[in-house]
């Protein structure tokens, strides 16, 4: 299966262009690779991009995606279920086409964020937490987007929209950039 | 004035490329380390150069380098330098526009810290919601590979060397630098207690460096120009280097503007327009979610981590969050206490089950229902969280509920006393984002 | 030897001790949650805050667990600041913890609960709702109860990375992590029962055990595990004469702090509503005197008329030492010359012998259960110890976690082999594989020389860069150890074993040696033997030639159709037990005896450590069956009902006396120090108290015995069957409880993917063995040596058929 364009590399243990020649350290000594990574670890080490590959595909990672995730590095479903669960931008739950992660940490908060947020909610009818009934939009908070110079700000894709403004032309806006983006949609849903 | 992290230009606001960036002198740096330097000249370097890390921590970054065993210490095996791209604190944003714009010069700041440290290979852990930004990373890396500047011979050299991008699954824990670690390996990201430090095992259990995004791009300055150059850069006098300052929150242009480090508060602000709308200052959270507040009284401490250490607050990041007079702080450190419980990865009690507790309290004063018992509690249950979790993400939790005891005591017993938030803007916002 | 000042008193302790061990030497009790001491210090929980002063006089707040010892350090639990601090995780962990303390079985020794009455948390000063889950089915043994969580990460580093489990993990994050498995199913780990001990809450219960008793209402018994040969401690517990738990006990010799799911929860044997507890004499009830008057009388005349040698006394090795000992006190006097057998079963009677005199004659320290994760290179040999000794496979992964060398010579390995290196042997080639090792300890030249074939696949056996690499490392080892099974094992095998650990002795090592055995007392029952006598009196007895036996403790055991039949026509049978089946129904005279947690006794484990244990509870109907609607009982009795059972030992010295006229032994104590007079080697019984460490036999005063046992076939001789246990549904006591068998599932054989596809099998096989076929479901495993079928115990096989025997095999279709 080849790797979307964007994802990144392989760790270089073993792998890549120069992985076969003889590697030097900075003193031009040969590097001892076995005291590295064994061939576990370096499996290991993909999972979220495995996680996040199947999220793409499929929207979100129910059980059968997770279990082919878990194969392909070499852990066990509940272990691979273990760094499912952690993280913000992996969903174990059903999400509709597009997520829209609106940020509710501070700087946003200062600018508005919590208004966006419920004008936000208020056109697409639902609250925080919520999926549209044709499963297109998914509203969730998320923290610190890293943009708070575009606050306040929401993540949908792989697109920051900011500044916003919490009217209701804007949002309709919004939603409309949010639904030509294609970054944004994903899976079946 | 001097701008050396931003210095190279792209055209019409795009990334500088590998010839922009050598059109500004990139990578003469490099060349001269690898072609007259000795690694531990290098450490030495930094070590004079006074630079600290600038992912909020502010450690000698000199003395980080010394830590990681070298030469006879050094066991062969590999050692890696990791960049901490996760820049996810709060009102933080300046890791992403070094990479947004000038990307090579963290590329050549970690090459150059790497060849200091005997490194054999580098990765950067980026944020996931940086899409863009790990875009325009990895093109670089690209383009320097096809330069030869990274790849089996680094500039016609013997030493292979290369960087790698691993892009997170989202959570501000990750910044931490054993979660960091953790994280990269495929593990759940809960940090690992010290020592040992990353230096004698880290990834992997291998020699390793953490840095972040900012530190690494004073690094080919610093080598080019010397330690008494990177010093001279400094507005007060126990500073060094320049910095990346932004300004959020209610201010009128939030940017992202390199200056030299010590500058004042003040003079941000005005560079950036003031407080939004004329309004008055109430304060500001200098660096990040984990730091005190600074009032007006502090407008002219110049911003470099001993000034604003000696005030009883942290430069952390150095990306400033604005309070304006309507804004109120109560409310703010709720916001803040509910991120940190939030983002908690759960491994150890004061934090997990704590900080929660920490939100209930904020969020009853904030709704006018605390008492003044509440207010005594709230001291307490933080100062008890504070230095007794296991890394220092409840300790940063614990950071601006001191600066809002230390300043705005008035206004929390006003909320007790008034039985509500005096402030006009509605505090205490009911959309339960913290038990979401 | 670093000097602390510990609360005030000052204690000496070993370098690298932690605070946490240093207050316990100090007899301070340092509250922990997530530290243990066998599981690491993580510094989770925070609750062991405790005020540290250091050389440099600055006082400052640290965790115990992660803390070393420094000498002149001077601790405090006492002062204000880690009073308050421990108050307050305990309040923390209160934010969300349930009052469930009415309803929860953990009640009275529950950690949380005792800490939250020392620092006095009442009042809940937060209003937010405490977070639930949802709990999951996780099989038949394990309740599970998700809200009572104090997330300290035991759970799942004891399953994960102590026991290597897969199944079960820690999701989630923040104030909501999730300690459970993927989806709802049976805890795949055999060792998931030590989840109920390890919880310091009630989030992992004993679901055999729950809602039964509050702790504090049970009488508890300090007795031996009877499953297997590990001998783990354990704490019965009964009340209203019902048996109603097992819990671990510690013993730092033997098992520590764990326990295997099959000594935890396979108890049900116990209270079987079908257990034999009436005497019967001649098809009818009796009382003892009539009983035994009749049984004495007939020995006697037996004795008289035919000969002594016409009587066959045999008992197994799931009886008690007291027990094997009375057996041969019968065999005196007017019964002297009566045979004597101490196994129920043929081939393991002489496998076990054997492994003894290999053992003794090797002439070095047995290695202990104890001894085996403190090895820093083991050789598992001829045995899958999580089947046959799992608490052995759970010491001996932690060889390879704590940083040794683990190899595995083997058949069916599914356990070790993610940690070890594992190459399936044919136990017909293992003789030469040990052979090999201990050639190239001596630094001869490798396989070659012994004319061992060079194979390179792990299916026909070890490589031999492995089996070098296994010597190489034995002889460098600083704490070599060498486990054998012995179920597996031939002749040879268990000579080489001895062997091996004799060259690594010569080459200046300090090698520790052991072999697994059948039964809780198996080793007990080899070290009584003088040889083989049960395949001869198996024959005899076939042969008519047997007039009367005595049986004890042998239901379950290798009789087959035939050799009960020929029980049926002996002029007595007598039998001792206290399991229902077919011995029972056959028995002329049935004399019921105590299960091990009734009874007073003594076990010798696979290491030859004698353990006694004391009983739990008295037989009898428990309270609960009684009543049928009525409301009080319409007999008066002096006694419960059903409780007219005696100790096997009791009851055997009792027959004596009914036959010989000598007066049985009045106590426990009698009979053992009688025997201790007799014999050296019972010594130790002498001073056999339970509830401690037990204490080692002298492997020097084990009778030298001549035993042979037969090499197995040769390998090219189609598929040979070998029969071994599997951790749970093979063990005959816990095999009639009933979750266990569930557990358990259906019994499969182990086949090779080579064999499989040879076969064109799809999940079943016909086996015609011994004169019978036997269909059985098979799973192909890439651990099993091309050329074997390992099939489980539990499978009923044709009496006579040897280990190891060839089989003929067709592939079938399962329904």
């Amino acid at each position: 299966m080849s790797r979307p364009a964007g994802v990144g590399e392989p760790a270089p243990h073993g792998q890549g262009a120069h992985a076969d020649a003889q590697r030097l350290d900075v003193r031009g000594n040969p590097v001892r690779q076995e005291l590295g990574p064994d061939e576990r670890a370096v499996k290991r080490e993909r999972i979220v991009d495995a996680l996040w590959e199947v999220q793409q595909r499929r929207g979100w990672i129910d059980d059968e995606s997770l279990k082919r995730a878990a194969a392909e590095c070499a852990l066990s479903p509940a272990e691979a279920d273990e760094i499912a669960t952690f993280y913000n931008l992996l969903f174990r739950r059903p999400v509709g086409k597009r997520v829209i992660f609106v940020c509710d940490s501070i700087s946003c908060e200062l600018t508005g964020g919590p208004e966006l947020m419920e004008a936000l909610g208020a056109e697409l009818g639902i609250a925080p937490g919520g999926t549209t009934a044709d499963r297109e939009f998914t509203l969730l908070p998320i923290v610190c987007l890293g943009h708070c110079d575009s606050a306040p700000c929401c993540l949908a894709g792989e697109t920051v929209h900011g500044p916003l403004q919490p009217d209701r032309d804007s949002v309709k806006a919004l939603i409309q950039r949010i639904r030509n983006d294609r970054s944004a949609a994903r899976g079946q849903g | 004035m001097t701008e050396v992290l931003l210095a190279a230009k792209g055209k019409d606001g795009a990334p500088a490329s590998l010839d922009e960036y050598r059109a500004a002198s990139g990578y003469e740096a490099l060349a001269r380390v690898l072609k007259d330097m000795k690694p531990a000249d290098l450490i030495q370097i930094a070590k004079d150069s006074g630079l600290r890390g600038r992912g909020g921590a502010g450690f000698p970054s000199g003395m980080k380098w010394s830590f990681v065993p070298a030469g006879d210490k050094a066991d062969g095996g590999p050692k890696y330098l990791v960049v901490n791209a996760d820049e996810m604190e709060p009102g933080t944003f300046k890791d992403r526009v070094i990479l947004e714009r000038n990307p090579h010069i963290l590329i050549e700041g970690v090459i150059i810290a790497a060849y200091a440290m005997e490194m054999t290979d580098g990765y950067v852990f980026i944020r996931r919601e940086y899409f863009k930004q790990a875009d325009i990373l990895e093109r670089a890396i690209d383009e320097a590979r096809a330069a030869g500047i990274l790849g089996p011979a680094v500039m016609g050299t013997r030493w292979t060397f290369d960087i790698h991008v691993h892009r997170s699954g989202g959570r501000y824990i990750c910044g931490e630098e054993t979660a960091l670690l953790n994280a990269f390996e495929g593990k759940k990201a809960q940090p690992r207690s010290k020592p040992p430090f990353p230096a004698a095992r880290g990834l992997w259990g291998r020699p390793t460096t953490v840095h972040n995004v900012e530190t690494l791009a004073c690094v080919p300055g610093i080598a080019r120009h010397g330690a008494q150059w990177f010093k001279g850069l400094a507005k007060n006098p126990e500073g060094a280097g320049t910095k990346l300052y932004g300004g959020s929150g209610r201010i009128e242009r939030p940017l992202c503007l390199e200056r030299p480090i010590g500058t004042t508060l003040r003079e941000l602000l005005d560079e950036m327009g003031g407080v939004r709308g004329g309004r008055k200052l109430l304060g500001v959270i200098p660096g990040g979610a984990s730091t005190p507040f600074l009032t007006p009284e502090h407008l002219d401490v110049p911003l470099d981590f001993e000034p604003v250490a000696k005030v009883g607050s942290r430069l952390g990041t150095g990306t400033f969050i604005v309070f304006s007079e309507d804004d109120c702080p109560v409310a703010g450190t709720l916001n803040l206490q509910r991120f940190f419980a939030r983002e908690s990865c759960g491994f150890c009690t004061p934090c997990r089950d704590g900080l929660p507790f920490g939100v209930d309290l904020l969020e009853r004063i904030e709704g006018g229902k605390g008492t003044m018992g509440d207010l005594e509690l709230l001291d307490d249950l933080f100062r008890n969280i504070g230095p007794n979790s296991f890394c220092a993400h409840a300790a940063g939790a614990a950071e601006p509920v001191k600066g809002l005891y230390q300043h705005f005591r008035g206004i929390l017993e006003d909320h007790v006393k008034q039985g509500r938030c005096p402030f006009p803007r509605p505090g205490a916002r009911e959309l339960e984002t913290a038990r979401a | 030897m670093p000097e602390i000042l510990f609360d005030g008193r000052r204690v000496e302790v070993e370098p690298g001790t932690n605070l946490v061990e240093a207050g316990r030497i100090a007899g301070v009790p340092v509250p922990v949650f997530c530290y243990h001491k066998d599981l690491g210090a993580v510094g989770a929980c925070r609750v062991c805050a405790c005020t540290v002063k250091g050389g440099d006089g600055k006082s400052r707040t640290v965790m115990a667990c992660m803390t070393t010892a420094q000498d002149g350090m001077e601790v405090t639990t006492l002062d204000k600041a880690s009073v308050a601090l421990r108050k307050y995780v305990v309040e923390w962990l209160m934010v969300n913890h349930p009052h469930d303390c009415p309803i929860c079985d953990e009640g009275g020794e529950c950690q949380l609960q005792d800490l939250t009455i020392a620092c006095g948390h009442g009042q809940r000063r937060v209003s937010v709702p405490k977070r639930t889950f949802d709990n999951q089915y996780l099989g038949e043994f394990i309740q599970h109860e998700m809200n009572r969580c104090i997330t300290c990460y035991r759970c799942s580093r004891f399953y994960q990375e102590y026991a290597g489990g897969r199944d079960f993990s820690a999701t989630g994050s923040r104030d909501r992590v999730y300690f459970g498995r993927f989806e709802p199913g049976p805890l795949e780990s055999p060792f998931s029962g030590n989840l109920v001990e390890l919880c310091p809450t009630g989030v992992f219960t004993d679901k055999l055990f729950r809602y039964k008793s509050r702790v504090w209402d049970l009488e508890i018994g300090h007795s031996v595990c009877p499953h297997c040969s590990v001998g783990c401690n354990v704490h019965p517990g009964a009340r209203h004469r019902e048996l109603q738990r097992v819990r671990v006990r510690e013993n730092p010799a033997v098992n520590g702090v764990f326990l295997c799911d099959r000594g935890q929860f396979g108890h049900g044997y116990v209270n079987d509503p079908r257990r034999p507890l009436a005497v019967r004499s001649q098809g009818e009830p009796a009382t003892w005197e009539q009983a035994l008057g009749l049984a004495g009388a007939e020995l006697l005349s037996v004795a008289h008329q035919h000969g002594a040698s016409r009587l066959a006394f045999v008992a197994s090795t799931r009886a008690a030492v007291e027990t094997h000992l009375a057996l041969e006190a019968l065999a005196e006097g007017p019964l002297l010359g009566a045979r004597v057998a101490h196994f129920d079963d043929p081939e393991r009677e002489m496998r076990a012998i054997a492994a003894l005199q290999s053992l003794a004659a090797a002439g070095c320290d047995p290695l202990e259960q104890s001894d085996i994760a403190r090895c820093d290179v083991l050789l598992v040999a001829g045995t899958s110890l999580v089947d046959e000794a799992p608490l052995a496979a759970l010491a001996a992964r932690q060889v390879a976690r704590r940083g040794g060398k683990l190899f595995v010579l083997g058949a069916g390995e599914r356990y070790l082999d993610d940690v070890a290196r594992v190459a399936a042997v044919h136990p017909a080639r293992l003789a030469q594989e040990l052979k090999a090792v201990a050639a190239a300890i001596g630094g001869a030249a490798g396989g070659a020389e012994l004319g061992v074939r060079a194979t390179g696949t792990a299916g026909d056996g070890a490589a031999p860069d492995m089996t070098a690499a296994i010597g190489k490392a034995l002889a460098a080892a600083k704490r070599p150890g060498i486990l054998l099974g012995s179920d597996l094992l031939d002749g040879p095998a268990l000579a080489a074993g001895g062997a091996l650990a004799q060259a690594l002795k010569r080459s200046g090592a300090s090698p520790r040696l052991g072999f697994v055995f059948p039964g809780p007392n198996g080793f007990g029952a080899a070290a009584m033997s003088r040889g083989t006598a049960l395949g001869a009196i198996l024959a005899d007895l076939e042969a008519g030639k047997i007039k009367a036996a005595v049986l004890v403790e042998c239901e379950g055991g290798a009789w087959d159709a035939q050799q009960l039949a020929a029980l049926r026509n002996l002029e007595l049978l007598v039998v001792l037990d206290h399991l229902p089946g077919p011995l029972h129904e056959t028995a002329g005279v049935f004399l019921p005896t105590t299960a091990t947690y009734e009874s007073d006794g003594a076990f010798v484990n696979r290491a030859g450590r004698l353990q006694a244990f004391a009983r739990a509870r008295v037989p009898g109907a428990p309270v609960h069956s009684l009543f049928h609607g009525s409301s009080f009982p319409r007999d008066y009795r002096t006694a419960p009902p059903l409780s007219d059972v005696r100790m096997a030992w009791q009851a055997l010295e009792l027959l004596r006396e009914a036959a010989a006229g000598k007066p049985a032994a009045r106590s426990l104590a009698e009979l053992r120090a009688a025997s201790a007079r007799a014999n050296a080697l019972w010594a130790p019984l002498r001073h056999a108290t339970p509830g401690t460490e037990g204490t080692p036999l002298d492997l020097g005063t084990i009778a030298k015995v001549d035993v042979r046992v037969p090499a197995f076939a040769g390998e090219d001789q189609g598929l040979a069957a070998y029969r071994m246990d599997r951790t749970l549904g093979s063990e005959l006591l816990s095999r009639r409880s009933a979750p266990i068998l569930k557990m358990a599932g259906p019994p499969a054989a182990l086949i090779s993917p080579a064999d499989a596809g040879k076969l064109g099998m799809n999940g079943g096989l016909g086996l015609s063995v011994g004169g019978r076929t036997i269909e059985i479901a098979a799973r192909v495993h890439d651990l099993v040596p091309e050329g074997t079928l390992l099939v489980p115990r539990d499978v009923e096989w044709p009496a006579g058929v040897k280990q190891g025997s060839a089989v003929q095999v067709a592939a079938r279709v399962m329904a």
